[in-house]
């Protein structure tokens, strides 16, 4: 079905365009005036990881059980998220280094785009996980398991692995992590919504 | 005309855990004409529906449409439309969507859909599709149903309890699109409901599912004309249906009725003094089902 392919690739454009406007709300929110740029961009790619699970949670909601009502087959569903996914980390590592490029100090570019696929692999992975969550156990269930992977794989891992939170974690402090694990729940809901509303009346 | 397709169902089994819901199942289906799948709640036709149109996997047994297998065969999947229920409510993500958005994206998954005609029954149904399905009615829910399963022009078209919700005038109106899209395409449908009165006239075939199994395939009228009610004293009833297949005995002191289906060259003697009464649809499948109170005996 070739019309399938067409759908899921608009899906992932439109996607990735509220993607990085989201993130990069989500970045500049969450920084403080001073901090380094590669706070900055951390806190712009935990936004993105945030979306991007939006996203898959949102395909196993709604579009494949909708799909698959309307006679599509589960392989030519997978083959669709696939190519959405291939996208979506093409993209998302192109933007994350065009901005790195300009924001921060070229020798930590290559982490940086490192790092950011790396993410988007494993969100993604928790991404299926979650959205097949929901699909399984229900929205309330399903959200809580999403809200848990996406603060410690989603935060956690991008801050640890960052340049600066390789200095830190001798000084770490689970106190100083709350308030963003926070935010970041309060944003999830947000972003969750703006995936429902926005999003999809566009994809089609 | 549409191609000559036959579905056609082998040993087919859906199990839930423990829980047998289909049994055995052998069924063919022939292209070009209109089914009713009738069973009482609970008798397993959603789940034979959505297991021949490959939306639920079987535990056991085979659904070939043409030869080919059905289950996960995109070209064989472009032959269906199976147009269910949608279930209103905040907690459902596809009914939180507008009509339209639902519709286009029925039109962007059925490779005959017919935009044209969508159109056309959204008119004649004066359906609001740019409201959420979660604020429409039962009923406008069912218009939603009806609207993608005929715009769909899928060469087999299934719909479960279509009507539901209706009123008896949209009910008519349903009943007069399908005959109107059938004289015109020859489409093939299959249709599972309740209202079995209704129904009647425009069902071609009859099957009838009971308890997982079907108890009956068979052309409706063909059922209707072969069918009767005898009733009076049961002596009298007795001689008179002896060695018929007979069901669903009810005694009333000394006066009993039974339901008789006559086999070819059979007929009731009408030499006993009982009273020999034509039986709808609906009393035959209630007698045919009817566990407590009677036994379908040979």
């Amino acid at each position: 079905m070739k019309s399938n392919f067409r759908y899921f690739f608009r899906l992932s454009i439109l996607y990735w365009l509220f993607s990085m406007a989201y993130a990069l709300f989500f970045a500049f929110i969450s920084c403080d005036p001073g901090e380094g740029m590669e706070d900055v961009l951390i806190m712009f790619l935990v936004g993105y990881i945030i979306m991007n699970l939006c996203a898959h949670i949102g395909f196993y909601k709604r579009e494949i059980p909708m799909a698959i009502s309307f006679g599509s087959s589960r392989k030519n569903l997978i083959r669709g998220l696939i190519f959405y996914d291939v996208i979506s980390v093409f993209l998302a590592c192109a933007t994350t280094g065009v901005l790195s490029k300009i924001l921060v100090p070229s020798k930590i570019l290559g982490v940086i785009f490192l790092v950011t696929l790396m993410l988007l692999l494993i969100t993604n992975f928790f991404g299926m996980v979650c959205g097949i969550c929901i699909y399984r156990l229900g929205k309330i269930y399903g959200i809580l398991v999403n809200i848990i992977l996406c603060a410690a794989g989603g935060a956690g891992v991008a801050y640890f692995i960052s340049a600066k939170g390789v200095q830190k974690i001798s000084n770490f402090n689970i106190a100083n992590l709350i308030p963003v694990l926070v935010l970041i729940v309060l944003l999830y809901g947000i972003a969750h919504l703006v995936q429902i509303r926005v999003l999809r009346k566009y994809a089609f | 005309m549409m191609e000559n397709l036959i579905l056609e169902c082998k040993g087919l089994k859906k199990s839930y855990g423990k829980k047998e819901v289909l049994r055995d199942i052998n069924l063919t289906l022939e292209s070009g004409k209109i089914y009713g799948l009738i069973g009482r709640n609970g008798a397993g036709k959603t789940t034979l529906l959505s297991v021949l149109t490959a939306q639920n996997p079987a535990t056991d047994g085979e659904i070939t449409i043409n030869g080919e297998k059905v289950w996960e065969n995109e070209k064989a999947l472009n032959n269906f439309c199976f147009s269910r229920e949608i279930m209103a409510g905040t907690q459902n993500a596809i009914a939180s969507m507008k009509g339209k958005d639902y519709l286009k994206a029925a039109s962007i998954y059925f490779p005959y859909w017919d935009e044209e005609m969508a159109e056309e029954l959204i008119k004649e149904f004066e359906l609001d599709v740019k409201k959420p399905m979660v604020k429409l009615s039962k009923g406008m829910l069912s218009m939603i149903t009806i609207i993608i399963a005929l715009a769909s022009k899928a060469p087999f078209t299934i719909l479960d309890e279509p009507v539901a919700g209706l009123d008896v005038f949209m009910r008519k109106k349903f009943y007069q699109l399908l005959l109107d899209e059938y004289t015109k395409t020859g489409r093939t449908f299959l249709i599972s409901t309740h209202i079995i009165e209704e129904a009647a006239d425009v069902l071609e075939e009859v099957i009838i599912l009971h308890d997982g199994k079907i108890l009956l395939k068979e052309n409706t009228q063909e059922l209707i004309q072969r069918s009767f009610r005898v009733s009076g004293l049961e002596s009298e009833v007795k001689k008179a249906v002896k060695g018929l297949e007979t069901c669903s005995p009810e005694r009333t002191g000394r006066g009993m009725g039974i339901t008789v289906m006559l086999k070819e060259g059979e007929t009731i003697d009408d030499t006993c003094d009982v009273t020999i009464q034509p039986v709808s649809l609906s009393d035959i499948f209630v007698a045919l089902c009817n566990e407590k109170e009677g036994t379908y005996e040979k």
